[in-house]
């Protein structure tokens, strides 16, 4: 899932902005801020691992965001202002005071998925890999993810959970491009590798193949 | 499997987890797509990268994680406490 990229109109946003009393901005931030509490609350969940630090985190934010709602430009995606509040909030206050971890969508298939039926090279199978992680117990797959270091875990949620884009999660977590690919890559791989170790210890897939 | 042939799968493995989130300029994800049509390592590669993906996102969601109403009136609340402390 794609956010909406449209370049805001500076002109435009700043002469709503100068014209908008204080009312409006508060009627402005209930409409367009609040309806985002459930995603907020999922990945607060997700990020601090419990409920009620998740409620504290999510509270924290709105406190923080509704603060500094002024400085948001209207038009761009308050989405990713959010979460990149969010974020900021995590790493600066509970994760320091992080407890030790407890324990689909519609699927769609793309052109190059059908190319394994149509490949002449094909042997028609997907690899044993695949086939072990469709049948990966959810428990296993997260506690996998809280094995991961929090600047990894965060990559990983935000892309593949959240559905940022790149160069969102690069404003979200307030690094470079570059750094946001490496951290998904690394955060991926071991993931990927930890995943692998479980499958291979209960003989789901056989010993260490190819990459 | 000629140098060639090599160096593409290389290209490929470097790029896959940027062509499966839509992250890539037109041309590589071309050159991606065409390779991995006849490549089947890299198109396993692709498989169990994707895989990966809708794991994280299926494990991360199945929770249901609704939001508790009380959370809710209680940001609700603070918001408002903090509007009222603004205009004082």
């Amino acid at each position: 899932m794609k956010l909406e990229t449209t370049t805001p109109d500076p002109s435009r946003s700043e002469i709503q902005l100068a014209d908008e009393t204080p009312d409006e901005r508060d009627a402005r931030f209930e409409r367009d801020a609040m309806p985002l509490i459930d995603s907020l609350y999922g990945a607060a969940l997700r990020m601090t691992r419990n409920p009620s630090d998740a409620e504290d985190l999510v509270q924290d934010t709105y406190a923080r965001a509704y603060s500094a709602f002024h400085q948001f430009t209207p038009g761009t995606n308050l989405k990713a202002w959010l979460y990149r509040i969010l974020t900021n909030t995590y790493i600066n206050s509970y994760r320091k005071a992080q407890r030790a971890p407890q324990i689909s969508d519609g699927e769609q298939i793309e052109d190059w998925q059908l190319a394994r039926a149509e490949s002449h090279t094909s042997t028609g199978f997907r690899s044993a890999e695949v086939e072990a992680l469709e049948s990966m117990p959810d428990s296993i797959v997260t506690e996998a993810l809280n094995g991961l270091s929090d600047d990894f875990r965060m990559a990983v949620l935000l892309a593949d959970v959240e559905g940022f884009s790149y160069k969102e999660i690069a404003q979200i977590m307030g690094t470079p491009i570059g750094t946001v690919m490496s951290r998904l890559n690394r955060g991926r791989g071991q993931l990927r590798d930890k995943l692998r170790d479980y499958a291979t210890e209960r003989g789901l897939i056989g010993r260490r193949q190819n990459p | 499997m000629t140098d060639e042939h090599a160096k593409e799968c290389e290209m490929v493995l470097e790029h896959v987890q940027g062509f499966l989130d839509n992250e890539l300029d037109s041309a590589t994800e071309e050159a991606i797509r065409a390779h991995i049509a006849i490549c089947e390592p890299c198109l396993d590669q692709a498989e169990v990268w994707m895989a990966l993906k809708t794991l994280v996102k299926k494990a991360c969601t199945s929770e249901g994680a609704q939001v508790p109403e009380s959370l809710v009136s209680r940001v609700w609340f603070r918001v408002s406490t903090m509007r009222i402390e603004k205009r004082a």
